[in-house]
């Protein structure tokens, strides 16, 4: 890859096939015209970020003017979120220089950036726990409410029921204890506290994952609304369809350094997805991307059997799964649907109902383990995985029982069984004792996978398995999983991605409100917008 | 070697630096200390090895460190236990009056056991049954034992008790003392290492729900901790008493915080995990009886040496303690 | 930041330690194993002792003993303390003098200031020093024996008329001295009362504090809200003042409530009230000048030049300050070196006072006369 433009590079050649890929010039300099009116709200030049050896960023130039949805599209570690962490106060550049509104801009905090205007949504929980909504929403800003040193919580209360309903937001009260309320929504009340009029440039990284399609809404409105008012939207994420729905410009990344600019015209152009998805993973990644058979046979043993469960507002729900069968599961995700998976791991205590493997009743997570069964969990970081552990350790976990030679566990052993796993998944890392935190999603998510191959479960329950993942790797997981149901594994998938379930499962169950309203076998007249009725 | 090659090797070093930053500061306060006082010591015309100071020392260093090594597994729980100094205090007071009463001091020593382990079955379980944090029932623990202590001492009318006609030569010895915490730390350091014991404890330390969903017993593997250390208590406990040969109602005041000292001074991470390590138990104690030993050789005067202390405590808890792990961009 | 921090702290700390002083020749180092770490009386025993082993020759430490009293505690401070030059220590603390004496069988020992004589009784714990060359004897904390404490609280008791008084006590395993002293206070006023028209009346039995201060509900059980009089035989200044102030505000017990205890201390507010009309009105401390005693010992010994007359060790009263008027309270803040600041220049003795008694200057000095010379000081001393 060698840029032939310094500035805003829109002509790139791939060196392995040595051809030009695309080249918009044209049409670039024409919007450049249309753009010019336009003010440049922020500029990044020649900004540079290295953790250790690994460079992050190379020599960027990045500009954002009023009235842009930006969208910035790359898979991971291709720097997509580092740009806007560093204007944002996150962490500092290495080298390079930025300008905000004309001036020189160097903060320190991330506060420090949100006084001056630039707000930072970030993919993590970032609400404080333990208070109330409306404390959170005005963490920092007590001053407001407070006379004599003491704080008006009813004003508080009130003026931050007021800011949520200015969002649309009716569900949530203010004055209720943040942990009340899921994580959707906490990550709603996040937007709300970052967002004020003073709010000059909105950065929006990979959040919408982790909204529900209610909060993705709310979220939409409000950046069209900012960008028509003239603040500048900065949109990371991996969901390619959002991006071509809501951005207005797009930018592409890849390994540190930006690989093109794509005008709005441009995005609506036919094969915009497929140009995009070269350019961010550099090669063809082929058609293929989702199961392209439409063969829903399996074999006739029933791996795993939800007899009649109930437990809180989900009533005698029953599931049969059976080897070789990829079922899915999709709804809103305060459905009920993630609930079926904690049941079907042995999480939960049934109020009645049981969990059946091989004609054993599952009660425990040791138990569902023993029998074959794995579980990854969609909150991937806090509950699948040892974040600050290493890749081998991680990996080895559920299969240390398997490994014991009287007590003694061998290392050689572990590194055998991890290295297995490293390989079979492609993990990028240096070796197995490198810190699982240290991955990128994508990565991370393949060190979940692989506990589970690593012990050679049978029966695999995967809630969200591709959330916060990236297509070049997504489309290696939809291998995989296909791969697995080759092997007769037994596949619970739950996702809240609806073409990725109408892509994969071979039977696909809707929930609403804790109940099932819906089941369709797989078949190629599917739709999204047939399924969507059901959800909501 | 090209230039480059040589700001590789360079990277990479200050990359090992980086990321074994915690045990190049533990490592290096000792380090520190050895040569500093080496030096030190050897200007006042004294040396810190003499054949008397480094028995000083390594009696000053015993108990904390068999206490310690034990601890090593409850910290990597992200567990503390505040009750060790006054459950050594009990022991201590245990081996002489059984050992008075029966000429030996084996029924003692099984007698401890029995109780220490039972004291950590509890300990180990409590905070998980009844939703709490760890450290609350070894603080009730920590307030019983001591209520018992004091009444054994009304009882018997002294405020210290001897043990007679028992030989405690062995414990005097520095060279069994070395012995016994090697093979304290190899056997400790086996199960920490190589058996499911220590990998589920650092697991739990880690993530406890990750751990709980990859199939780890969470109670049993709370609890199992808490036997290592209740044998590593009556050890230290066999040496605290041993040396010389009383107890009082006042032994084992304080040692948990040396403990706790000894693990931060020796890189311990307080919040457990992945990176606890065994060594920091040896390293923070070495390094922290080296300070007793070694400040007043050099002619520092005893009140300062709390503030030395203190200093050289800050300095190794600003360079290990990491930064609040923030999100960081992909 | 943090690095930054870490490194100037770091380098302080080296040039602290590049000033140490470096020892000067000397005849060797005497340690003191120090039951305080703090106050008035110990800034004052630090510096006198300082002062004399300057002028002798040797130089001085402190040892701070286990908090706990500890003797393996206690052991283990002076192990990390001791240096070869170290050829006596003054020990203060009673846990585990035996171990150390085993430990440095070299070293010379003497005892001081320790409230437990009762440790080298005959089933002591550290009887079996009573025979050792290297001991030295001791000198207690004012009476070594609880019946002329309790003794001489009772003529104080009688002395100032009091007719409802009560006693407390720390528990007998840890202060032996104290049950024995209440036991004679109590003897000494049913001698009183025999004779007596209006006869003394001791309400309840003594009260124990397990080292903690009086419990808030001590004034509410019968008879107490009549008392007159608080004998603490116990650490009163800090056990038993300030619950007594409290009940006395709360309106629990007599308006006139007065306490007669031990300890010392130049707080201005403590001292504020202490006299023949106020909250304490006698404080029993030991004199602070006997300190002369133990350094003496060990220079003879040291020195090799012991004193002719020298019986073997034995087990003694110090000086006794007793602090019961105004005008005593008032000497001690204007004229004892424990004033407002410490003032060594004030104490009884001064070295050209003292030297005689040492034998490493006066070779034909006397053991009875130096411990007559260090039983002798008395507050009145400061009252010229």
């Amino acid at each position: 890859m060698c840029h032939l433009g310094k500035n805003d590079d829109i002509l790139y050649m791939d060196q392995g096939k040595n051809r030009y890929i695309h080249s918009t010039t044209d049409e670039s300099l024409k919007s450049g015209t249309v753009q010019m009116e336009k003010e440049i709200l922020f500029e990044a030049k020649h900004m540079r970020k290295e953790f250790g050896p690994t460079v992050a960023l190379k020599d960027v130039d990045f500009t954002l003017r009023r009235g842009e949805i930006r969208g910035l599209v790359g898979e991971n570690g291709s720097g997509k979120s580092t740009i806007m962490s560093i204007a944002s106060g996150m962490q500092p550049a290495t080298k390079g220089e930025m300008l905000y509104k004309g001036q020189p801009w160097k903060p320190g905090t991330m506060v420090e950036a949100q006084d001056a205007g630039i707000s930072m949504i970030l993919q993590e929980a970032n609400t404080i726990p333990g208070v109330t909504v409306a404390q959170n929403i005005f963490s920092g800003h007590e001053a407001e409410f407070s006379r004599f040193g003491l704080i008006s919580m009813p004003k508080m209360k009130k003026e931050a029921q007021k800011v949520l309903e200015h969002f649309g937001i009716t569900h949530i009260k203010a004055g209720e204890l943040i942990d009340k309320y899921t994580f959707e929504d906490r990550k709603l009340v996040e937007l709300v506290r970052c967002v004020t009029d003073e709010t000059e440039i909105l950065v929006v990284d990979e959040t919408t994952t982790a909204l529900s399609l209610e909060g993705r809404e709310i979220l939409y409105k409000l950046i069209h609304k900012m960008a028509d008012s003239g603040k500048g939207i900065v949109f990371v994420s991996h969901d390619m369809d959002e991006i071509l729905e809501q951005c207005t410009d797009l930018t592409v990344l890849r390994d540190g350094e930006i690989i093109g600019h794509l005008t709005r015209e441009e995005m609506d152009a036919p094969d915009a997805v497929k140009t995009i998805r070269y350019m961010m993973v550099g090669r063809e990644i082929g058609d293929k991307y989702y199961r392209e058979d439409y063969d829903t046979s399996h074999q006739e043993d029933v791996a795993l059997k939800l007899e009649d469960v109930s437990l809180g507002r989900i009533q005698h729900f029953s599931l049969e799964l059976h080897k070789g069968e990829i079922i899915g599961m999709g709804g809103l995700s305060g459905c009920g649907m993630h609930d079926i998976g904690r049941i079907a791991y042995g999480l939960e205590k049934l109020s009645g109902g049981r969990v059946i493997r091989n004609g054993k009743e599952i009660k425990s997570p040791l138990q569902a383990i023993n029998s074959g069964i794995g579980y990854i969990s969609k909150n991937r970081d806090s509950e699948a995985l040892i974040l600050n552990g290493p890749i081998q350790d991680n990996i080895v976990l559920p299969s240390i029982p398997a490994l014991i030679r009287k007590t003694f566990i061998s290392p050689r052993a572990e590194k055998k069984l991890s290295d297995r796993e490293i390989d079979n998944y492609r993990i990028k890392c240096h070796d197995g004792k490198q810190y699982v935190n240290t991955l990128s999603g994508g990565n991370k998510q393949k060190v979940s996978f692989g506990k589970w191959t690593a012990k050679g479960s049978e029966v695999i329950i995967m809630d969200c398995p591709t959330r916060g993942v990236d297509i070049g790797v997504k489309q290696a997981m939809y291998g995989l999983i296909e791969e697995m149901k080759k092997q007769g594994k037994a596949i619970l998938m739950i996702s809240e991605e609806l073409s990725e379930l109408i892509g994969m499962a071979d039977r696909l169950i809707i929930m609403k409100d804790f109940e099932v309203t819906h089941q369709v076998e797989r078949n190629p007249e599917l739709k999204q917008t047939d399924l969507i009725e059901y959800m909501i | 070697m090209t230039a480059i090659a040589q700001d590789r090797e360079k990277q990479n070093l200050v990359q090992w630096i980086k990321k074994h930053s915690s045990t190049v500061a533990s490592l290096g306060g000792l380090v520190f200390c050895i040569i500093f006082f080496t030096i030190g010591t050897g200007m006042k015309g004294e040396s810190i090895w003499s054949g008397d100071k480094l028995s000083t020392l390594i009696g000053d260093v015993i108990v904390t460190a068999l206490m310690a090594v034990g601890a090593v597994f409850i910290y990597s729980l992200g567990n503390m236990d505040v009750s060790i100094g006054r459950q050594v205090g009990l022991y201590s007071t245990m081996l002489v009056l059984i050992g008075n009463a029966t000429g030996s001091l084996l029924p003692g020593i099984l007698a401890c056991i029995v109780v220490a382990v039972i004291i950590g079955i509890i300990n180990g379980a409590a905070g998980e049954l009844l939703h709490m944090y760890s450290v609350i029932s070894s603080v009730v623990f920590m307030m019983v034992i001591s209520g018992i202590t004091t009444i054994i001492y009304s009882n018997v009318g002294s405020k210290n008790i001897i043990l007679s006609g028992v030989d405690l030569s062995f414990f005097r010895s520095p060279v069994n003392m070395v012995i016994v915490l090697v093979i304290e730390y190899l056997v400790i350091g086996y199960f920490f290492y190589f058996t499911k014991y220590g990998k589920y404890a650092r697991s739990i330390g880690a993530n406890q729900t990750a751990a709980a969903q990859s199939g780890v017993n969470i109670i049993k593997y709370r609890v199992i901790p808490y036997i290592f250390l209740a044998f590593c208590l009556v050890t230290a406990s066999l040496f605290q008493m041993g040396y010389t040969g009383a107890a009082s109602d006042a032994t084992g005041t304080g040692f948990e915080m040396n403990v706790m000292v000894s693990l931060i001074l020796g890189g311990m991470p307080l919040k457990g995990g992945m990176k606890s390590r065994l060594s920091c138990a040896v390293i923070g104690a070495l390094t922290f009886s080296l300070l007793a030993v070694g400040l007043p050789i050099i002619g520092v005067p005893t009140r300062m040496t709390f503030m030395i202390k203190a200093i050289i405590f800050l300095v190794v808890v600003l360079i290990t303690c990491r930064q609040k792990s923030g999100p960081l961009p992909r | 930041m943090k690095k930054l921090i870490a490194l100037l702290l770091t380098l302080a700390l080296l040039m602290g330690l590049a000033v140490v002083p470096a020892s000067a020749e000397s005849k060797g180092k005497i340690l003191w194993l120090s039951n305080l770490n703090s106050g008035i009386q110990y800034e004052f025993y630090v510096a006198y002792w300082k002062m004399i082993a300057e002028n002798l020759g040797y130089t001085f430490d402190v040892v701070y003993g286990d908090m706990s009293n500890d003797p393996a505690g206690n052991l283990k401070q002076v192990k990390n303390a001791y240096t070869s030059d170290v050829k006596g220590i003054i020990i203060s603390m009673d846990g585990g003098v035996v171990n150390i004496m085993d430990e440095y069988p070299d070293m010379w020992v003497v005892g001081f200031f320790s409230d437990m004589d009762s440790v080298f009784e005959e089933n002591g714990p550290s009887h079996d020093v009573m025979t050792r060359e290297k001991f030295l004897g001791n000198m207690g904390d004012n009476y070594i024996s609880g019946q002329a404490l309790g003794e001489a609280y009772a003529q104080e008791v009688i002395a100032r008329g009091y007719k409802k008084v009560a006693t407390c006590i720390f528990p007998v395993f840890a202060y032996p001295k104290h049950t024995v002293a209440d036991a004679a206070f109590r003897a000494a006023i049913a001698a009183h009362n025999e004779t007596a028209a209006d006869p003394i009346e001791i309400v309840g039995d003594a009260e124990v504090l397990a080292f903690q201060p009086l419990s808030d509900s001590y004034f509410l059980e019968q008879g107490r809200d009549e008392l007159e009089c608080i004998v603490g035989f116990c650490a009163g200044t800090t056990f038993i003042y300030p619950k007594m102030v409290e009940a006395k505000a709360m309106g629990f017990c007599r308006d006139d409530l007065q306490l007669i205890t031990g300890g010392f201390d130049n707080d201005p507010d403590l001292l504020a009230d202490c006299g023949d009309d106020k909250n304490i009105v006698s404080l029993t401390i030991q004199g602070i000048e006997s300190a002369i005693w133990p350094i003496a010992m060990l220079d003879a010994a040291i020195s090799g030049t012991m004193y002719k007359d020298y019986p073997g060790q034995e087990r003694m009263d110090s000086s006794v300050f007793t602090i019961n008027s105004t005008e005593k309270f008032q000497a001690m803040i204007d004229n004892s070196p424990m004033g407002p600041t410490l003032d060594l220049s004030k104490a009884q003795a001064q070295w050209d006072d003292m030297k005689d008694y040492f034998t490493s200057v006066n070779p034909d000095a006397s053991y009875a006369e130096l411990t007559k010379y260090c039983q002798s000081f008395t507050v009145e001393g400061y009252m010229k």
